[in-house]
């Protein structure tokens, strides 16, 4: 009886196994028309920011390792968490364009391409409100709400998201910008 | 450790950058071991340890960069890792020997 305790204390560390990897900051920058047209209307009516006409943008992840909620690898499973920390949106140079007329943004991982997020139905990943983070110029950043993204992307690699915005109106002649999100990484594989 | 890991994938790109990522893989261990030694210690012993073992390594966020751009299918996204930490708690097992010569 006491060597079998004496075994299983030696056992236990075991049981302990893993094995994980850990970035803190990954950075996915992702620009809005693609390139340098200007595909947002200008003094675009509060609520959702539609992109070329859809309510939706889609960001593809790729086909990236580990950017799938669990691997297979050998004899174990590694699961993987994707964190947004926060997000921003920063308009692309041209003239007599800024945010100061926008007072709210909040980030959606919306279902489909036709959702409207102010209807409910959306996951909210990240806000800007102008009374707490001071008001924006020519960049907006959202503060994340710390969910995992990776449940939100799809078998494609795809993760469909959604802007809407409170204010009275959004930058006056039509513009683009560069959307980037700051994620945390985890992948992570425990033994046995 | 690119001479035990095999990469196969049709994207050279790819392929190229986990090369790089790879070719230059230092890391920091520490090991705990129990076992038992048999034979004498005045010729020859023979041991059977068994642990765990801890390693921690961090890889280049430039390179890691290099793989996701790799994999990266819309010209309008990029991508920009910071430094990744790779840790771990796993099993190790020695066996050996030793030859006393004074």
């Amino acid at each position: 009886m006491r060597n079998l305790k004496v075994i299983s204390l030696l056992l236990l560390p075991l049981f302990g196994c893993f094995a994980q990897l850990e970035n803190s900051s990954v950075t996915l920058s992702h620009n809005l028309c693609g390139g340098t047209t200007t595909c947002m209307p200008g003094s675009m009516p509060p609520g959702v920011m539609q992109v070329t006409g859809l309510n939706t943008f889609s960001v593809n992840f790729g086909d990236q390792p580990l950017l799938q909620p669990s691997t297979s690898v050998g004899p174990t499973t590694v699961t993987t968490s994707l964190i947004l920390n926060d997000a921003a949106m920063q308009l692309q140079a041209s003239t007599g364009n800024n945010f100061n007329n926008i007072t709210g943004v909040s980030l959606w991982a919306a279902p489909t391409s036709s959702t409207d997020c102010t209807g409910g139905g959306c996951t909210l990943l990240a806000d800007y409100d102008s009374a707490r983070d001071g008001v924006a110029d020519q960049r907006i950043v959202l503060r994340g709400h710390s969910v995992d993204l990776i449940s939100y992307i799809s078998a494609s690699h795809t993760l469909d998201l959604q802007f809407t915005a409170t204010g009275t109106s959004g930058p006056t002649n039509a513009w683009n910008a560069d959307v980037s999100m700051d994620m945390g990484l985890i992948a992570r594989a425990n033994f046995p | 450790m690119n001479k035990f890991v095999t990469i196969n994938d049709p994207n050279t790109a790819y392929v190229n950058a986990m090369r790089s990522l790879l070719s230059k893989t230092t890391y920091k261990f520490a090991t705990a071991q129990i076992g038992l030694e048999f034979g004498s210690q005045r010729r020859f012993s023979f041991y059977v340890r068994g642990g765990v073992t801890y390693f921690e390594n961090t890889l280049s966020g430039a390179e890691i960069t290099a793989v996701a751009q790799s994999k990266n299918p819309d010209p309008n996204n990029t991508y920009s890792f910071g430094d990744t930490k790779v840790s771990g708690i796993l099993p190790c097992a020695s066996l050996g020997f030793n030859i006393f010569v004074y």
